[in-house]
């Protein structure tokens, strides 16, 4: 198991600004490093220079700032997990605006469209609570409704989840143009799960078909099996930028935080969407 | 539909004339050669999109014929709202969309901002002799994949077609005509109930025999939009023997964005997935001449190969 053979897992990591990807990559660290998860280190010492910023922060209790926006850095973990397969996992960090660029301006640079042809699995992290679908005259109808002037009020939102629709279309779209590469395995990872409030037991299939029933809809039908949606609540708890959480101080970031499985049961394990993608991926 | 070419548009070729409108692409950017620009934008389609979409998937044209302000921008805003708010028909899965932004400006005037409750949508304008914005979206349903395409059209286009197949303005309403594969003849219930009744039946029944003269085969139904509102039982016959007349086999659906009683929680309209449903499964009839029954009850009836 030294290095020969070892299945080689790319991720490629999508998710907007404010979804909560680096406390996420951050939280993942500290797990495997304290091993308080399935995936184990094969080697002794890794680049941890990434998350160095955020993990202070959050040893002092506190949020970390926004990843800087020009930043991407991949990050690679050389890992065994729990059935002895050897993985090197290539997990990177940047700024979200960079997804945003690809949404908005509807184009992709070389590197980006590298990243997303040679993936082995996609991992899109989605924070249900900022997808929240807007009133319309179905879900809070109106006795009569008045005319819209052509020339009244701005262009409407366009709405979090057709956004998503949107950024996957382009993400098969720039996959498809090479050699026909067939789709990776893709994991909904919706974050920030604790503030949603949600009684326990609840299953993120169910938050996804209430929160982005179009989104959902959209990726049972191209991905069908080869698609997980989980639940992630990467600190556990809400964290305030000012006041530190002492609680949080004094167990450690690594004790907080868990994964909700398709079934609905928690589990502290943060590594199990990479686990579970590169099982889908072979 | 074959692939077309944006010459073949003669709306397209009055628009050229006429110079470019306000949304010219401008190409900005600090984009290098390789780059990826992804090859559709989001918006409505016009019929210089087309050959991208119809050189790789059999598209399915829907045409909604009907009077200004009868509701047809409504109608399609509906469709994709209840859509993403996770309505859809039985065993129908949204597969994407190469027009989500138009589908979701349409929509929105539908939706409740901070400042205003919902509106319905501005009014679709002709611009003199501009070519349809056409929607796109991919719905599944047992396992087949369909490329609805609908146009939003004018209402002028077919008021001007229904009276003269002919007429100039109404190049718009026989380029879409050519390449229809549905036909929605919208019937408005608050016009036909309305104090200009009386006119809106004489447009809506010409319509309907302009419609009958031309569909060959390919599916039709009357659609009566604003169902909440009652029609005078007079109209409503006359339109349906009219319907019988003219398009002889022909589905008829009746919408409302109005809850029925008992599910004003969970509201889905009314008629709107139903004719959602039939707009994407329909297939021509026979072509043989149905004798129509005068008995207006049999109109409900599904004639063709519907089933």
């Amino acid at each position: 198991m030294s290095g020969v053979n070892n299945d080689e897992i790319r991720i490629a990591l999508f998710g907007e600004s404010g979804h909560g990807k680096s406390h996420y990559g951050a939280q993942l660290l500290s797990r495997i490093e304290t091993e308080k998860c399935e995936l184990k280190l094969r080697a002794a010492s890794v680049d941890l220079s990434a998350y160095d910023d955020v993990r202070k922060k959050l040893n002092s209790g506190l949020l970390a700032e926004h990843t800087p926006s020009g930043m991407y850095k991949d990050n690679l973990w050389p890992v065994v997990d729990g059935k002895g397969r050897a993985l090197d996992l290539t997990w990177p960090d940047y700024a979200g605006e960079q997804v945003k660029q690809v949404i908005d301006g509807r184009t992709m640079n070389q590197e980006w469209l590298e990243r997303t042809q040679g993936a082995d699995g996609w991992m899109l992290v989605v924070r249900p609570k900022l997808a929240k679908l807007d009133e319309d005259v179905f879900s809070k109808p109106l006795a009569s409704l008045g005319k819209s002037s052509a020339a009244s009020g701005a262009k409407p939102k366009r709405s979090t989840q057709a956004r998503l629709v949107e950024l996957l279309q382009m993400l098969v779209h720039a996959r498809g143009l090479r050699e026909r590469a067939a789709l990776p395995p893709l994991i909904l990872l919706l974050s920030c799960w604790d503030e949603l409030k949600l009684p326990k037991g609840t299953t993120p299939s169910h938050v996804i078909e209430g929160h982005m029933p179009l989104l959902s809809s959209y990726v049972r039908c191209v991905w069908a099996d080869r698609v997980s949606v989980l639940g992630l609540s990467a600190l556990g708890v809400e964290l305030s930028d000012k006041v530190p959480n002492e609680d949080f101080v004094d167990n450690g970031p690594e004790n907080f935080g868990f994964v909700v499985k398709p079934d609905g049961e928690e589990n502290s394990d943060l590594t199990i969407p990479l686990v579970r993608l590169a099982d889908m991926s072979v | 539909m074959q692939g077309e070419e944006i010459e073949d548009c003669p709306a397209w070729k009055a628009r050229v004339k006429s110079g470019p409108e306000s949304e010219t692409v401008v190409l900005t950017d600090g984009l290098t050669a390789r780059d990826l620009r992804f090859p559709w934008t989001g918006n409505a389609m016009g019929p210089a999109d087309l050959p991208y979409l119809t050189g790789a998937r059999r598209v399915r044209l829907l045409t909604m014929a009907g009077a200004s302000d009868a509701g047809k921008t409504s109608l399609l805003a509906a469709f994709y709202l209840l859509i993403a708010r996770g309505y859809r028909p039985e065993g129908v899965e949204f597969a994407g969309s190469l027009t989500l932004e138009g589908w979701e400006n349409i929509a929105g005037s539908l939706q409740w901002n901070t400042l205003n409750g919902p509106t319905f949508p501005a009014h679709t304008s002709s611009g003199g002799g501009r070519s349809p914005g056409m929607l796109h979206m991919t719905l599944r349903s047992t396992g087949r994949d369909c490329e609805l395409l609908a146009a939003d059209a004018p209402g002028e286009w077919f008021a001007d077609w229904a009276v003269q197949r002919d007429n100039p303005r109404a190049d718009g309403a026989r380029w879409l005509c050519e390449r229809t594969d549905v036909f929605l003849v919208i019937a408005d219930s608050k016009a036909l109930s309305g104090p200009d009744r009386g006119q809106a039946r004489q447009a809506l029944l010409d319509l309907l025999r302009r419609v009958g003269s031309e569909r060959d085969g390919r599916p039709a139904a009357l659609v009566w939009t604003k169902s909440d509102i009652s029609v005078p039982s007079g109209i409503q016959a006359a339109i349906r023997e009219g319907a019988a007349r003219s398009l002889k086999d022909f589905r008829e659906f009746s919408v409302s964005m109005h809850p029925e009683a008992g599910s004003e929680s969970r509201n889905k309209g009314q008629g709107i997935l139903e004719l959602l449903a039939w707009v994407i499964s329909a297939q021509p009839g026979n072509r043989e001449a149905l004798i129509p029954d005068n008995d207006g009850g049999a109109l409900l009836h599904t004639f063709g190969s519907f089933a």
